[in-house]
């Protein structure tokens, strides 16, 4: 019994020994400071017609490294606007996943939440835009893209179960636009929105 | 957990050296000010991912777990509050979270982990050793895990262990202990015990 713990002794010493081997600061830390400056800041103007919303994560059938860093990963979206501006945010964890309201600097705010429920992942994007405009929802791959009239507001929910995406839109009467997975790629859209968007 | 926090004395392990000159005034301009939270955080980031590296095992993993944790901070900065405690306690606390709720979820979903992040120079005995006692260490209730990694990997005092951890020195001591047992109840399971 005494080799044993002298043999676990040494085996914990050894780990007490391990350096971090990795670089001194965090890009993902560095990007999300300069997020918060950038959000702090009172005279940064965005034009914007376009954004995008990226989910990161990659979740089941892959690597093992990948499933690991999902959980971190998954907490984590995008928002890239028409002129580039990249504002990395970090949703925040809920019982149900992960979740936050986002105001870019035009007043368009951003409700998104990640539900994870065994093999299914969804996200739920609300949209309420003073100006319009074009969002597009990026979710392992599915690239829903729904146009929002001035004042709209609007819902775009993409869900994958099992790898297969899928996406429904609900316009701001509460409407469901159901779209199948052959439909994910393309444009979805509102009367409302397709309107204005002939402009 | 507060009064944990008070009692807390100054001695010589991985990231419990308390707050250098400024650092109180840094920490109070950082709640509003991201420039200076990023001066901040580069200053404990080492000793946060080395922990959350001795504590997990693997570089990539301790990496974004790391990330989360000063994100988090940054989060609950305007909460924080001077209690005399290294502020790389608090950091630490947070961090120890982040490795428990990563341990529980991984159980959860019954994911194989990856192994050990190794380094080139590393004698094939040695890996074997390291491989194992992960192995062992990540069968091991997170709390169990916690006290290991704080105590052994980090050379922390009971006392330390006990302000990181929000429970009291004696709590850590039988903690401790039964983390011990288990640890070697796992490698002689798992093997070791030829």
């Amino acid at each position: 019994m005494n080799q044993m713990d002298d043999r676990i002794e040494r085996m914990l010493g050894g780990v007490a020994e391990r350096a971090w081997p990795g670089p001194d600061h965090s890009d993902r830390v560095d990007a999300f400071l300069k997020e918060q400056a950038m959000s702090s800041g009172r005279n940064h103007t965005l034009s914007r017609t376009t954004i995008a919303l990226i989910a990161a994560g990659v979740l089941g059938g892959g690597a093992v490294a990948a499933a690991v860093t999902h959980q971190v990963m998954s907490q984590r979206a995008t928002i890239i606007a028409d002129d580039g501006t990249r504002y990395d945010v970090e949703l925040a964890p809920t019982p149900e996943g992960a979740g936050g309201t986002f105001v870019t600097d035009d007043g368009t705010v951003y409700g998104i939440n990640m539900v994870e429920n065994g093999e299914q992942r969804q996200m739920t994007v609300d949209i309420d835009s003073p100006k319009g405009g074009e969002s597009t929802i990026i979710m392992e791959g599915a690239s829903p893209r729904v146009l929002v009239a001035p004042g709209q507001k609007a819902s775009v929910s993409v869900s994958e179960v099992k790898g297969v995406a899928s996406a429904k839109f609900i316009d701001e009467d509460g409407v469901e636009h159901e779209v199948g997975p052959e439909a994910v790629e393309g444009w979805v859209q509102t009367e409302d929105a397709a309107e204005d968007s002939d402009d | 957990m507060g009064d944990a926090l008070l009692a807390i004395p100054v001695v010589e392990a991985r990231g419990t050296a308390s707050a250098e000159p400024g650092e109180r005034a840094l920490i109070d301009q950082a709640r509003t000010d991201p420039g200076a939270y990023s001066r901040l955080y580069r200053r404990h980031y080492r000793t946060v991912a080395g922990y959350l590296y001795r504590r997990i095992g693997d570089e990539h993993a301790a990496e974004d777990l790391a990330s989360e944790t000063f994100i988090a901070a940054w989060q609950a900065l305007p909460r924080y509050r001077h209690t005399g405690a290294p502020f790389s306690a608090w950091l630490l606390r947070i961090a120890t979270n982040k490795a428990n709720a990563w341990a529980r979820s991984n159980r959860r979903r019954g994911a194989t982990l990856p192994p050990p992040t190794m380094d080139d120079a590393e004698a094939p005995a040695a890996r074997e050793e390291l491989d194992l006692l992960y192995l062992a260490l990540r069968a091991l209730s997170p709390d169990h895990q916690s006290v290991i990694a704080l105590v052994h990997f980090e050379s922390m005092s009971m006392a330390h262990a006990a302000a990181v951890l929000g429970v009291r020195e004696g709590t850590v001591k039988s903690r401790l202990s039964r983390a011990r047992d288990a640890l070697r109840v796992e490698v002689e399971r798992l093997g070791g015990g030829s």
